[in-house]
């Protein structure tokens, strides 16, 4: 303590005073030295360092976090390292019943070796039955999210039972990977009937419309809403929307017409995008005033914007139409009226009760699924007129994105109101004073454009109507709001699979979840998905085994809008022949003779399906110039490929023969000579042999083991060699499953490394900043040892003496 | 002039001496009490006797006896003590809460954050695997109780304060009353000023108890004619002239706990504490506690929303037949109504003109969150609501000024609750049927005013859609139940992008809102299968453990800043610059009192050589003036005897 030294008078409580203030700070500093010491941390109290606390606690997290994942990732080393243990003894028993089949199909084999051989088959099959429904730790290692075991034997057949999941783990802070391998990649489980319906034209016809003869009987209209696209002939690659599908004659006509006619033989593709219309999703309320049964009059519904139920079925559930179902054709924002395409039974007495089921559709689903990212925009009254900001950063769904419209012009006192095109696709800004819209962007986003609203700076007179904004579909999304509202017939289908069989009925369904269910239902080993896309369903065939096959019921379209039709004109070639498919040969396959007598050969490599097929027949047909054409096509009755021959008569008998050894002409029914009754037929018509073709099968490891079984039951050779080379294709499934569990197994075994490495980086930090320096601790405590003795020992001294002692 | 007068002379050199010796002895007496200062004997020769033309001296005389003292000196030091005594009530208050974090250990709060997150990981492992999912709940309860358990030992020692405010109000009036008596006891012996050093030692008493009045609260004094020291606290009287005033406390609420605040007892007026422990004691009760509570809260609403808005969203190995929400809401008022602050409010009043037009009284008892700006966070009671002017009257100010466009929510509810809608999902279990019902919750304000969703429309929507599967009732305490219809039916939600299911706690993993109530779920806790481990029927989806451990990294705290990891690295390292700088602070304030002091004791301690020199230096002017009267008795003796 600095002491003036003029006014220096030292007094004896001060020394002592002094002298204990002294103490007590050396007793205070070695007492933290002394605490540091026994915890062997620095930071004993955050108010030592507040930084270095900070820290130590971000690195201790750190620590913590990485020994989480390092824990994960060892823990999935192990699940991957089971599964590919497994599929080793799957493919090693896959190996076996290889040499099984080559051994069975040779001719020294007998009947009694191959039902021998079956048996042995039918335990290899058990076995596969364990090894697929392997488990570890509680979880099965195929079954992805699904309670174990994933699969069954069912029907005839194996049945999954399981699902495809990835059931994703962290194995880093941005690092998050399954530590599964799903049933299809692993085993080659389930199939995917997809939406698809092809064909090509089976006569000459103008450009507006198109005739496939083998569509007829597919449902009026059922194709109505849908894009046709033309694979073959001069409108290749052209498409145009089908406003009107003949059921009679299997004619599309177009909104427009192609630029060039059809010939006949041109192959073409529907587009099967389900297109849904937008909504605001569901309500249920209750008739607000009487009406006619044309509409329905509920004022809570006001304010929700023009057109934001249109497309859906709304459902009575009280009153005299109780029950009944119709669908919404047009919606009136102002007065809260919904119309009906349909008029109801009776009119509606106030307080009638209905509702409408289905799901908003989320800002996700638009743009075809990529959705859109959206900020604020300006909407103005009139170039340089009044205007509002509008704010829809908040918004989740379409009826957000109109709430938040309509509220900003409300506030703001715009003669604007919000909602949705005629078309149920875009929205739609109506002035309600017959001025001009304005829209611009707002905040340096593209909020306008992404709605498709944007407007040119002068505006737009009356109304904007905004672009098509695409949406995909979801489980809310109602059936009838497909094919822009069009809808889907609700006839029902007819499922087959196998020894399984069940009609699903539509009737009560309103959404793609009811069809899911009333699928599940039907208990036929085969379940509903939306496709990846998002624009169509699929049909997902369960059953290993089993043969999956789709057909309308009832004289609807179901199934053809649904494009899961069973038809010969979708199969590949491999589905014929009861599944032994098509051998072709290198260079061409088919010789034809036309009745001119000319000849041309038809090359069949590459092409895998019927359509491939028919469209190689057409165009080498078109490309030998011939007089007339030769026509190919798929007899649906008869499950058969036909060839008209139309050309001039030559006196020649019209054929199909293999060419150099190829069995291609054999395999598909039509190695056959028409005799040609000279002068009085035209038209030679080649009717081939029915291609029994199968449904939907899998590719699964079950498939090829029971397919095997099958073929040494019923002692076809030519079935056991087919199956031999499913066997093949099975293993290589297989061993694709091994390649990427493993390889995942080692991109998570590097990561685990780079882990480990990190934490032994943060642990060395965390010691740094909280651990205590030992060498540093011990010469602070002998220091404040030696300040405290020093003190200690002058204080005796000092406290010791006054004059008094001396004087007397 | 006569020898008679030299002997009188002598003599009052004698008493002179006598009452210098005596003082020196009474300083060396009381060398070490405690607030004394040291006393002088004012000598003065006696004025001189006429000897023709010159003066001859007549001796000493002893004057009064004078304590040492520098009186401006005086106030500084009981100013200091006021300052040491506030900033060490505070830093003993931040050393206590410092030790409420034991992190450094590795056993506080975070290393049970750290262990529930851990334990969500080894979820999505195992999701089905009972142990793994006992073991989530298990880390959650450990979580919930370490948050408990330091919040309530922050309210203890909230309650401790308090109790030492009391103390220290009964020591105020001891000190006061003393100080009023020894005033009294002055102005007599100091016969009102006419004999201004007569009560030394009562003066030195008085100062020390000054002092030790300082120690609790600041004080001005003022020294009056009559040598009484009146003492203010602010501009009111503690002790006026021989009368002090009592004080009490009155109890005040400061976010929902008991504050107690010193007051006169006699017109209720609250004290001006300016500084004095007492002040530093109000100041931690008042701020740094509720401060590093609201922190605490923050991080454990934070915790609990997120963790709710997961669970409710998932599904766990069993559905539900009936559930009801843990939290409350006035079934007729909207869930959560946003307002913008018009102008700039002062006091318990806002007003928000986008709220005029409904219904007065429409959102009384129910609370006013802060979004944005200066006070985003606070939460005040609305006691009433004026729909003509959408004005609203609440139990208490704000922290901080308002701005004007400063967001807020008017709910009754404990969470956020939005613009948005969640998925009721009813699965037939016998079928494996699930039917997904979306019940909107629409908050956006829409016009007319009375769209906005309530807890009844939302229980009538969900009828209206799915009143062939559930029945949805508001129970009279304005709890929303859901009740499956059939045995075969059982119900959970999904995608809620509203926040409606965390923040009325349908389906929850922690019930309660705050560090101090927070617990798991009781229906959880006794049933863990319960535990949504993932978002679909799928037994081993484990999409919601990944959810679980995935909040871990969120930023979901402070506005989407901060995660909750960083939050409480943010926690503890401001508690740690703030206790440090509470404890500078009270060091230095200590330092500077020991200067102070030591001015003081330099000025008026005793030293005891210096007193030993005086006391040698007064015996021997003893001896002198005995060994004079000597002479004179010599002198007078000669007269006498010799002629």
């Amino acid at each position: 303590m600095a002491i003036d030294p003029i006014a220096a008078r030292s007094t004896n409580a001060l020394t002592r005073d002094t002298i204990l203030r002294g103490l007590n700070r050396s007793q205070l500093a070695l007492l933290l030295v002394q605490e540091q010491l026994s915890t062997g941390k620095r930071l004993v109290r955050p108010s030592i360092d507040p930084i270095g606390t900070s820290l130590a606690l971000g690195y201790r997290g750190r620590i913590d976090r990485n020994a989480a994942y390092v824990k994960n990732s060892n823990d999935a080393f192990a699940r991957l390292g089971h599964a590919d243990a497994s599929l080793g003894s799957v493919s090693d028993l896959l190996d076996s019943a290889r040499s099984i089949a080559l051994a069975q199909a040779t001719g020294t084999a007998t009947t009694a070796t191959r039902l021998g051989a079956a048996t042995e088959v039918s335990e290899m099959i058990n076995q596969l039955l364990s090894l697929a429904n392997a488990q570890f730790e509680g979880r099965p290692v195929f079954g992805g999210a699904a309670e174990a075991p994933p699969f069954a034997a069912a029907a005839g057949g194996v049945a999954f039972t399981g699902d495809l999941a990835a059931i994703l783990r962290s194995f880093g802070d941005a690092l998050v990977a399954p530590d599964n391998v799903a049933a299809t990649r692993a085993l080659g489980a389930t199939a995917l009937l997809d939406a698809q319906a092809t064909g090509s034209a089976t006569a000459a016809t103008g450009a507006a419309t198109l005739t496939d003869s083998s569509f007829v009987g597919h449902g009026t209209d059922a194709y109505a809403g849908y894009d046709l696209v033309v694979r073959t002939g001069p409108n290749a690659g052209l498409a145009r929307r089908i406003t009107a599908f003949s059921s009679a004659t299997g004619t599309f006509t177009f909104a427009s017409a192609f630029p060039s006619v059809f010939a006949g033989g041109e192959g073409f593709d529907i587009r099967m995008d389900f297109d849904p219309t937008m909504t605001r999703g569901g309500k249920a309320g209750a008739a607000t005033a009487a009406s006619g049964p044309g509409t329905l009059v509920s004022s809570a519904l006001t304010g929700d914007g023009d057109n934001a139920y249109n497309s859906l079925e709304l459902r009575v559930l009280t009153g005299a139409n109780a029950g009944a179902v119709r669908q919404v054709t047009d919606f009136d924002s102002a007065t809260g009226t919904l119309t009906f395409g349909t008029p109801f039974g009776a009119a509606f007495a106030a307080g009638d009760t209905f509702e409408i089921r289905a799901a908003a559709t989320q800002l996700g689903q638009l743009r075809g699924g990529l959705g859109v990212n959206l900020g604020s925009l300006r909407v103005q009254d009139g170039v340089g007129g009044p205007s509002v900001v509008v704010d829809l950063s908040g918004a989740k769904d379409i009826g957000d994105v109109l709430d938040a419209f309509n509220i900003a012009f409300g506030t703001a006192a715009l003669p604007v109101a919000a909602g949705l095109n005629a078309a149920g696709n875009g929205l739609e800004l109506t002035h309600t004073a017959a001025g001009t819209i304005v829209v611009s962007e707002e905040g340096g986003g593209n909020t306008a454009a992404q709605l498709g609203i944007l407007t040119a700076p002068a505006g737009s007179p009356l109304v904007v109507t905004g672009t098509d904004l695409d949406p995909t579909l979801s489980q809310g999304t109602q059936l009838a709001q497909f094919r822009g509202g069009l809808g889907l017939d609700k006839t029902g289908l007819a499922i087959s699979n196998g020894q399984l069989g069940g009609t699903v009925s539509l009737a009560g369904a309103f959404t793609v979840e009811d069809f899911s269910n009333l699928v599940r239902g039907a208990g036929v080993q085969a379940s509903l998905e939306i496709a990846p896309d998002g624009r169509s369903l699929s049909l997902r065939q369960l059953l290993s085994g089993g043969d999956l096959r789709v057909t309308n019921t009832g004289g609807g379209e179901t199934a053809s809008t649904l494009g899961w039709l069973d038809s010969l004109r979708r199969k590949d070639t491999a589905q014929l022949n009861a599944g032994s498919g098509v051998l072709t040969s290198a260079g061409p396959d088919l010789r034809f003779t036309t009745k001119t007598g000319a000849t041309f050969d038809v090359d069949l490599d590459g092409a895998t399906t019927i359509a491939a097929v028919v469209d190689r027949i057409n165009t080498a047909a078109g490309n030998v110039a011939l007089g007339s054409p030769i026509l190919a096509y798929t007899d649906e009755a008869t499950g058969a490929l036909f060839i008209d021959d139309r050309g001039p008569d030559g006196g020649s008998n019209f054929s199909v023969d293999g060419v150099d050894g190829s069995f291609a002409a054999e395999m598909l029914g039509i190695e056959t000579t028409v005799v040609n009754p000279v002068g009085i037929d035209p038209v030679l018509t080649l009717a081939g042999d029915p291609l029994n073709a199968t449904g939907l099968r899998d590719a699964s490891v079950f498939t090829a083991l029971l397919d095997l079984r099958n073929a040494l039951t019923s002692n076809d050779t030519q079935r056991i060699a087919a199956a031999a080379d499913r066997l093949s294709a099975a293993r290589n499934t297989v061993l694709n499953g091994r390649a990427e569990a493993g390889a995942r197994a080692r991109r998570l075994e590097l990561t685990k490394n780079r882990l480990e490495d990190e934490t032994l980086t943060f642990q060395v930090l965390l010691s740094q900043t909280e651990d205590l320096d030992f060498a540093d601790a011990a010469v602070r405590l002998t220091q404040e040892q030696t300040v405290l003795q020093a003190s200690l020992a002058s204080a005796a001294k000092i406290l010791q003496t006054t004059l008094f002692d001396f004087i007397g | 002039m006569s020898l008679f007068t030299n002997l009188n002379l002598g003599l009052t050199a004698l008493t002179a001496q006598q009452a210098a010796v005596q003082t020196t002895g009474h300083n060396i007496s009381n060398a070490t009490t405690p607030g004394y200062s040291r006393q002088r004997v004012d000598l003065a020769a006696i004025q001189g006797q006429r000897f023709g033309n010159t003066f001859i001296g007549r001796g000493v005389a002893a004057g009064s006896v004078r304590r040492v003292i520098d009186t401006s000196l005086e106030g500084r030091l009981r100013d200091s003590t006021s300052r040491l005594g506030a900033a060490n009530a505070r830093s003993g208050t931040f050393a206590r809460l410092e030790a409420l974090f034991n992190d450094i250990s590795g056993q506080g709060l975070s290393s049970s954050l750290d262990a529930f997150f851990v334990a969500a990981e080894t979820l999505a492992a195992r999701p089905a695997d009972a142990a793994a999912r006992g073991s989530l709940i298990e880390e959650g309860a450990a979580l919930a109780d370490a948050f408990r358990q330091v919040a309530v030992n922050i309210v203890a020692d909230r309650d401790s304060l308090n109790q030492q405010v009391r103390a220290g109000v009964d020591e105020v009036n001891r000190l006061t009353g003393e100080l009023a008596r020894l005033n009294r006891d002055i102005v007599a012996s100091e016969a009102g000023g006419a004999a201004p050093n007569a009560a030394n030692d009562l003066r030195d008493r008085r100062g020390a108890l000054l002092r030790e009045l300082a120690q609790k609260v600041s004080i001005r004094t003022v020294e009056t004619s009559t040598g009484a020291i009146n003492v203010l606290a602010g501009s009111e009287f503690l002790v006026l002239e021989g009368t002090s005033a009592t004080l009490t406390t009155v109890a005040e609420t400061d976010r929902g706990s008991r504050v107690d605040v010193p007051a006169f007892a006699a017109t209720g007026t609250k004290l001006a504490l300016g500084g004095g422990e007492l002040a530093g004691l109000l100041e931690s009760i008042r701020k740094d506690i509720p401060a590093f509570l609201d922190d605490l809260n923050d991080l454990a609403r934070g915790v609990i929303y997120e963790v709710n808005k997961v669970q409710s969203s998932g599904t766990g190995l069993v559905r539900f037949a009936s559930l009801v929400s843990n939290h409350a809401t006035p079934s007729g008022v909207p869930l959560s109504t946003a307002g913008t602050v018009t102008g700039t409010p002062a006091g318990t009043t806002v007003r928000a003109t986008d709220l005029a037009g409904y219904p007065d009284n429409t959102f009384n008892g129910l609370d006013l969150v802060v979004r944005t700006g200066a006070n985003a966070g606070q939460r005040r009671r609305v006691l009433d609501f004026d729909g003509a002017s959408g004005t609203l009257l609440l139990d208490r100010p704000f922290d901080s000024q308002f701005a004007a466009g400063d967001a807020f929510d008017v709910t009754a509810l404990p969470f956020p609750v939005t613009d948005g809608s969640f998925d009721l999902r009813v699965t037939n279990e016998t079928t494996g049927a699930v039917t997904t019902f979306n019940i909107e919750v629409d908050l956006d304000k829409s016009l007319p005013l009375p769209s906005d969703s309530t807890l009844a429309t939302i229980a009538a929507e969900i009828n209206a859609e799915a009143g062939s599967l559930v029945t949805a009732t508001v129970t009279a305490d304005g709890r929303l139940q859901i009740t499956a219809n059939s045995p075969s039916s059982r119900f959970n939600f999904a995608g809620d992008t509203s926040g409606f299911l965390a923040s009325i706690g349908l389906n929850s993993f922690f019930s309660g809102r705050d560090a101090l109530t927070i617990a798991v779920d009781s229906q959880l806790a006794a049933d863990p299968a319960r535990l949504s481990a993932g978002f679909t029927n799928a037994t081993n989806d484990n999409g919601a453990a990944q959810a679980f451990a995935a909040i871990r990294n969120a930023k979901s705290l402070l506005a989407g800043t901060a995660t909750v990891e960083d939050f409480y690295r943010g926690l503890a390292s401001a508690l740690g610059t703030r206790s440090a700088e509470a404890a500078d602070r009270a060091e230095s304030q200590s330092f500077l009192e020991a200067q102070l002091d030591a001015e003081r004791e330099r000025l008026s301690g005793v030293n005891l050589d210096e007193e030993a020199v005086n006391l040698l230096t007064h015996q021997r002017a003893y001896q002198a003036a005995a060994r004079f009267i000597a002479t004179v008795d010599t002198l007078l003796d000669t007269l006498i005897n010799q002629l």
